[in-house]
């Protein structure tokens, strides 16, 4: 299998009044061809901001400090920006989680899911409004002629939400970037699109890398799920082996701490603390302070990620020294 | 059982006027809720659950229908009395960066209702807050913070405190959890759990979070488009949901599945909910109905027992429940 | 039930021991300007309360010492009659910053009043109350404030009550906007939930939330007012009995003479200038100070 997307030792960090942000210390991962990657993590883990420099769109307090990031024989960190402009939205699209920020209020669906077609100079305006109407309805819109001529405010989140993924995939992209596309969303709609993705993604074979918080939707569509930390991998696996044998203490204790009504009257176990705002690089496993594992050795030392069987690896010290009896 | 409810909600109704149209929030809603216990509300956004919240404990005065809280019917209750009667039904906010007074340090803001009411002298209040700020884990240290230097659930922990302030006997909790990571979410869950048990508070837990509704409530209602639909202890309506909207809602939830085969099909309810200035007729759900019939169309359901403690509006369930 | 503990980072708790205050101020003083405006403005009070006491010469003047230019003695040189400039200037100050403050903290209270009852009342009493703003606001109240000037006669006082009297309406409009914004927020309603009445609401929510945003718009208010009234000594011959003098009133007296005298033009309108930028730059260091995260913009 040839890697769609291989990130190699990537640090990203923020200029704040305040101090430097290592927002970002040292992910290092690859993306199949075809396959649909999670990258799953809270707050502050570092996930977003790693897809974002990927595709140069961090924000102006941030930087690379160090890293690679390849995709197909061109470095994108490397990149300039008027390079990387045609490199987004033509060879890699992307959704974004926030419903006003992705499209722009005065102009016309139709226009918008045009201009990445136009803008890369793919076709002619005819050919472009003709593939935008069957955009438009592979999104699963009904009547494409009328909602071309609407502007965003005149649709419902979900609706808007599917314009977005019409318009990252407008120029037939080999991979696509969704940073947590159903999270503003209700439950039902949220099902929707995901399932409008994942079929369009099967039908076009695309590579996806899906940023979510949420273990039930990372669960149940992507292959793989990379769990992020304090800006560090500290878990990979696919998703037999995560719902199996997640091994990672952080990533056992999402899971524990994922309850319904099946689990009434069972106590509730949540990770104790809270993530914290890196002001320094870590010295050691960034979870070690919330982890009921970590002995002094995570304190000190970064644990590196070790197999623990196919495509599956964890970054925990206590792993490593054979510890049987996590959780 | 004739100990009377501690909450009492009779024929709530609140609408508003938008751009010269009515918007029906919340329609006809009637429910009780006993001391200690839990309901859970239910519903996708726009079916009225926060309107809801907000009418019953007479922040939204509702147009019609009265709440009876403690034996007291807060329609007959004067300014004054409403007020003093706050003590004891408080509401926690969905975002406490805006709830919370951003021009006031922590201490202050868990103050505040203590100071409301005249409630003890400075020395009792600050031991008062010291305690509150450590029955929802602070450390007496955030008192001097302002909230906005605190994390989310740091703030939705003072905004706690400050609710808990007045010691009162229900809680609403609106949308609480949706701005909080999922750890601290349950951080938050087992907090309400324990605060609950220490105070036999009440609690009506309003979330788009089914999986949070499911596993701390005791009775859940489904509220779709003003309405509540289905009305039933928790177990039972999981295990039994008699309301196509109900089945499809907790089938949506996205479990952690037992292995990649064992994933979810993503199906779910076709559509959006309308917009609740123009409620359909009939079963207002009937646009989006997988069982619909041509009564549906036409004739409003009435709600109706199917068993004990558990209520449907919906023409297809059977009502043979005495 | 101990996993509800935080684990708490002290190490960064400490400046919260810090007032809000203090921290606030850390803010204004990282522009230098806004220290070196502060600080002329400060000077400016203390020569404005004690002028008489201050000033090197009588403001009579001395027939002897006529026209004469900067020097040691006279440090912003003397005019036609002998009067020392240095001194004019003072009183100057001394009567420009009276005015200034009088006729601001009457349009501060009259604003601020109407705008927040109309914000917080809404209804017919909001439009009558904008309604009245706008003329105001629309009508040329200078003209109105010159006519009764006239007829009241000159004198800080009456100079006060009227630029007080027709200057509002900008603080009406903005107040109104920050109640508006604050009434229907949660803010508001957790105020209502925890049973606090509308007093306490008002004064505890509503006050220092608009109170953040006019203490900027004073600052520049308090700019408009002090050029209004140069405009009206300079052009309407409108000001205060001796031995008080504004500095419109100054640069008219010596207009004649400024061709071979340029001390009697530069120095008043060094002062008078060094007046407003020092306004603006402190007005400028308030927008930085209480902008920031914490007064939530809501």
């Amino acid at each position: 299998m040839s890697g769609a997307l291989q990130v190699k030792n990537l640090h990203v960090r923020f200029r704040r009044p305040e101090g430097v942000i290592h927002a970002v210390n040292g992910v290092s991962f690859e993306v199949a061809s075809g396959e649909w990657l999670g990258i799953l993590g809270e707050s502050g883990s570092g996930k977003s901001v790693t897809m974002l420099a990927l595709l140069g769109l961090q924000s102006e307090s941030a930087f690379v400090a160090q890293g690679e990031a390849l995709f197909g024989d061109r470095d994108l960190l490397k990149l300039s920006e008027r390079k990387l402009q045609s490199v987004r939205g033509r060879e890699i699209g992307m959704i974004f989680q926030s419903l006003s920020a992705g499209l722009n209020p005065y102009i016309r669906i139709g226009d918008q899911v045009m201009e990445p077609m136009l803008q890369h100079a793919l076709c002619r305006k005819p050919e472009a409004r003709r593939r935008a109407l069957a955009l438009l309805s592979e999104v699963g819109l009904a009547d494409p002629e009328t909602q071309f001529r609407r502007y965003p405010f005149e649709l419902s989140g979900g609706m808007r939400q599917r314009v977005m993924t019409a318009v990252a995939l407008a120029c037939q992209p080999q991979l696509l970037i969704a940073d947590e596309p159903t999270t503003a969303l209700d439950t039902t709609i949220a099902i929707q699109v995901l399932r409008m993705l994942r079929d369009i993604c099967e039908k076009r074979q695309m590579t996806t890398v899906m940023v979510t918080h949420d273990l039930g939707v990372a669960t149940n569509v992507c292959d793989r799920i990379i769990v992020m930390y304090g800006g560090m991998v500290m878990e990979t696996a696919d998703v037999d082996a995560f719902v199996a044998r997640a091994a990672h203490p952080y990533t056992r204790g999402l899971k524990e701490a994922l309850v319904d009504h099946r689990d009434r009257g069972r106590p509730l176990r949540p990770i104790p603390g809270a993530a914290e705002t890196l002001w320094e690089a870590p010295r050691g496993c960034p979870f070690a302070p919330r982890c009921s594992l970590a002995d002094e050795r995570c304190d000190r030392e970064i644990p590196n990620l070790i197999a623990l069987g196919e495509g599956h690896e964890a970054a925990c010290h206590r792993l490593e020294e054979g510890m049987s009896d996590v959780g | 059982m004739s100990v009377e409810p501690l909450l009492e909600v009779t024929h709530l109704s609140k609408s508003f006027r938008v751009h010269g149209q009515t918007l029906q929030a919340v329609r006809d809603v009637s429910f009780t809720l006993a001391a200690g216990e839990t309901l859970g509300l239910v519903g996708e956004s726009g079916s009225g659950k926060s309107t809801l919240g907000r009418s019953l404990l007479w922040l939204l005065p509702p147009e019609t229908g009265d709440v009876r809280f403690a034996g007291e019917r807060l329609r007959t209750l004067s300014k004054q009395a409403l007020r003093s009667r706050r003590k004891d039904m408080q509401i926690v906010f969905q975002d406490p960066v805006s709830a919370l007074n951003p021009r006031a340090n922590v201490f202050r803001n868990i103050e505040e209702p203590l100071l409301v009411h005249r409630m003890g002298t400075a020395r009792e209040r600050r031991q008062e807050v010291a305690r509150l700020l450590s029955q929802v884990g602070l450390q007496e240290a955030h008192g001097l913070a302002y909230p906005f230097e605190l994390s989310g659930g740091q703030q939705q922990r003072v905004m706690i405190a400050r609710a808990l302030a007045l010691q009162p006997k229900l809680v609403v909790c609106d949308e609480m959890l949706s701005a909080l990571d999922m750890s601290v979410q349950t951080q938050m869950m087992a907090l309400l759990q324990q605060l609950q048990q220490e105070h036999h508070l009440a609690y009506v837990f309003i979330s788009h979070n089914l999986s949070a509704v499911g596993y701390l409530s005791s009775h859940i209602a489904v509220m779709y488009l003003g309405k509540i639909v289905e009305y039933a202890p928790t177990e039972q309506l999981v295990a039994s949901p008699v309301h196509p909207y109900t089945a499809t809602l907790f089938q949506s939830i996205l479990h952690i599945p037992e292995s990649k085969a064992a994933r979810s099909a993503l199906t779910t309810l076709p559509g959006e909910i309308p917009s609740p200035v123009k409620v359909p007729m009939g079963c207002a759900f009937h646009t989006r109905c997988p069982h619909v019939q041509d009564v549906c169309r036409t004739q409003e359901p009435p709600s109706i027992q199917v068993a004990q403690g558990h209520f449907v509006a919906c023409h297809l369930a059977k009502g043979d429940f005495a | 039930m101990s996993t509800v503990t935080d684990a708490v980072a002290y190490a960064s708790n400490r400046s919260w021991r810090r007032s809000r205050l203090r921290r606030g101020f850390g803010r204004f003083a990282r522009g230098p300007l806004s220290i070196i405006g502060l600080i002329w403005i400060i000077v400016l009070v203390v020569v404005a309360l004690f002028a008489p006491q201050l000033a090197p010469y009588p403001v009579a003047g001395d027939i002897l010492v006529v026209n004469e230019a900067p020097s040691l003695a006279h440090w912003f040189g003397t005019n036609n009659v002998g009067q020392d400039m240095l001194t004019l200037c003072m009183y100057g100050v001394r009567y420009t910053l009276t005015i200034a403050a009088g006729a601001t903290i009457l349009s501060f209270c009259i604003g601020v009043f109407v705008g927040m009852m109309a914000g917080l009342q809404g209804g017919w009493l909001d439009q009558v109350l904008m309604r009245f703003t706008d003329f105001m606001y629309s009508f040329p109240s200078f003209v109105l404030a010159i006519t009764v000037i006239e007829f009241t006669g000159q004198g800080i006082v009456s100079v006060i009550v009227m630029l007080g009297l027709t200057q509002w309406a900008g603080f009406a409009r903005l107040s109104r906007g920050m109640t508006l914004t604050l009434r229907n927020s949660e803010l508001v309603e957790s105020g209502r939930a925890i049973g606090a009445s509308r007093a306490f609401v008002i004064r505890h929510y509503v006050f220092p939330h608009v109170w953040s945003s006019i203490s900027v718009y004073t600052a520049f208010f308090l700019v408009n007012i002090i050029t209004q009234d140069g405009m009206l000594g300079l052009f309407y011959n409108v000001g205060p009995q001796p031995p008080n003098i504004s500095f419109g009133s100054l640069l008219l007296l010596n207009t004649p003479d400024v061709l071979g005298f340029p001390w009697l033009l530069t120095m008043p309108v060094l002062v008078f200038v060094s007046i407003l930028v020092s306004l603006i730059v402190v007005g400028e260091g308030l927008q930085t100070m209480l902008s920031p995260k914490g007064s939530v913009n809501l």
